[in-house]
């Protein structure tokens, strides 16, 4: 994907935004161009699915689950029970919260699993989604380069059969006077 | 005029950079007034584990007032932590996360009021109980300097009115003083944007076996400071293993710090733990650019020690502070995303004459910006109640 920067010239003063936006060039012409391995549509994929998170503002912590490979994100009845209260009171509440708790899950628990069921169903689906839309955006990205190279030669093309045309007038003109 | 340091943790071996930040200052301002330090007998910023015994003692010339934390924090801290920032706590249920965020040390406060002797306080970082109780007892003979980093911490409303308490702001940068007189309207508090200078380091690393023993390549990239997910290292892994897959001849990534999160067994990155001032300003001086993938900075002292060793610096473009700095300074780069990380490190490794103009760049803004002399001139005006109000 990388390539080296050797054709650059910069001056006595640097200026680095200036860097950063043929850099940001680089990239964008790259991606017209379609260089793009597998491993690299999955790193865009991953670089966007945090774009999005980070724009939702998710919880660090929550987002770190989410890209991992197990499902520890996902609801679970299971949690830990705990108070923030120190000495006697906090193993009072704690011992009140243990007793409750089956009570609770009888419930809850199946509420709770089929929930857990469609947000793993969902994370799936649209991980997988953004995936395929960035494999078809890089296609189509691609498709449009060599699209607007096709035109160019055909440009180049009808101007030289247009040339070769006015190449040959002149010798029909004469014919035609004489 | 006497002056009373408050700050959540003080000592030789705290590694924390708001906690050197305030041992530095309070170093240089002794020699221009009688200084005194209130602290904890903490040692980690995660437990508030007292571990230095409570009482009075001298560290490097400065006497130390040490008090006991009288509550660690709570194993479900997290849990509340999470429900305070992403929910709309009430003003009690912030206060119920301040407190479970600690350090929980009344008998500081206590001492506070009880010692009226000193004319000036000068308190550090914004999120701690000590800085926040600290503010309301003595505000307005005090210089806060609140570190703090754009996060959701900075918008709860017990911290926004804390804001406008003391007597002036030492800020880090521009961007966390734009920061926080944007979220706490606190326009009318007079301010500098200060900053910190950097210790004075030992003879660089001279014994070379030293050097070879740490079995690292001739060129890499570094990262210095706490390996863990908040500072941005799980992304940077990620990055430089896509930048190591995607490029020709890839240099290594040289990590020091303590480590918080795994590492992976590959071939391109090496972990030298904590290594002493000396190794660490040496190691820096010789790589290629200094990586900084935190997306939450108040300053970045770490920044400045790549600019002052004549290095360029490769930052989290999504850190306004980072971004700032080195729009300002033109010391180095940042990236948005991995693309961009790839493109940042070839381009430097590929260009040595680029990264040595911008390390230069940098060399002059940290002279201009962060000298000593400079830095104790700002907190002179700051003590003696002036800043210019924005």
């Amino acid at each position: 994907m990388a390539d080296d920067w050797q054709d650059i010239e910069f001056g006595s003063e640097i200026d680095v935004s200036e860097i950063m936006e043929i850099i940001r060039e680089r990239i964008a012409q790259k991606r017209k161009e379609g260089i793009y391995t597998d491993e690299a549509i999955a790193e865009i994929t991953e670089s966007r699915i945090m774009q999005f998170a980070e724009e939702a503002e998710i919880d660090s912590v929550l987002l770190e689950k989410l890209r991992s490979p197990d499902h520890s994100w996902n609801i679970n009845p299971s949690y830990i029970i705990a108070t923030h209260r120190s000495g006697v009171k906090a193993k009072v509440i704690i011992l009140i919260k243990k007793l409750v708790r089956p009570f609770i899950r009888l419930y809850t628990d199946h509420i709770v699993g089929r929930q857990a069921q469609i947000n793993q169903y969902f994370a799936h689906l649209i991980h997988n989604l953004v995936r395929e839309i960035t494999r078809h955006q890089i296609d189509n990205d691609a498709l449009k380069a060599k699209l607007e190279r096709l035109e160019r030669e055909q440009e180049f093309l009808e101007q030289r059969l247009r040339t070769f045309e006015s190449m040959t007038m002149p010798e029909d003109k004469s014919t035609d006077q004489n | 005029m006497t002056i009373l340091f408050v700050v959540q943790r003080y000592g030789l071996d705290i590694a924390g950079g708001a906690e050197l930040h305030c041992r530095l200052v309070a170093e240089h301002l002794a020699k221009f007034y009688p200084v005194e330090i209130a602290t904890t007998c903490a040692n980690d910023y995660l437990t508030w584990k007292n571990v230095y015994a409570p009482g009075t003692e001298v560290v490097n010339g400065i006497k130390v007032h040490r008090f006991a934390v009288t509550r660690q924090r709570p194993s479900d801290f997290d849990i509340l932590a999470h429900n305070v920032l992403y929910g709309y706590p009430t003003a009690e249920q912030q206060i119920q996360y301040l407190d479970a965020h600690g350090p929980f040390c009344p008998s500081l406060i206590e001492y506070l009021k009880k010692n009226s002797q000193f004319d000036r306080y000068v308190l550090f970082s914004y999120r701690y109980w000590t800085t926040w109780h600290a503010l309301h007892c003595v505000g307005k003979n005090a210089v806060l300097v609140p570190t703090a980093e754009l996060d959701r911490t900075l918008h709860l409303d017990i911290y926004k009115k804390a804001f406008h308490k003391p007597m002036a702001i030492a800020y880090n940068s521009i961007e966390e003083r734009r920061n926080i007189n944007q979220i706490s309207n606190n326009f009318l508090v007079p301010g500098l944007t200060v900053g910190v200078g950097l210790p004075e380091t030992k003879t660089p690393l001279s014994d070379h076996e030293n050097y070879d023993a740490l079995n690292i390549p001739d060129k890499y990239f570094i990262y210095i400071g706490r390996i863990e997910e908040a500072k941005g290292c799980c992304n940077l892994i990620t990055d430089y293993l896509a930048y190591h897959q995607n490029t020709n001849n890839p240099l290594a990534l040289v990590l020091m710090g303590k480590q918080h999160i795994s590492l992976p067994n590959h071939p391109g990155i090496f972990y030298l733990g904590i290594q002493p001032d000396h190794v660490k300003m040496s190691l820096l001086s010789q790589a290629e650019a200094l990586i900084m993938p935190s997306k939450y900075e108040s300053l970045s002292m770490v920044l400045l020690e790549a600019w002052k060793s004549s290095r360029p610096v490769v930052c989290n473009a999504h850190c306004d502070v980072l971004t700032g700095q080195c729009k300002r300074s033109g010391g180095g780069l940042y990236y948005r995303n991995t693309e961009e990380f790839i493109e940042a490190l070839v381009l430097i490794s590929s260009r040595p004459d680029l990264g040595v103009m911008l390390g230069q760049q940098g060399l002059a803004y940290y002279r201009k910006h962060y000298d000593w002399s400079v830095i104790i001139d700002k907190y002179h005006c700051l003590l003696e109640g002036s800043g210019d109000n924005v």
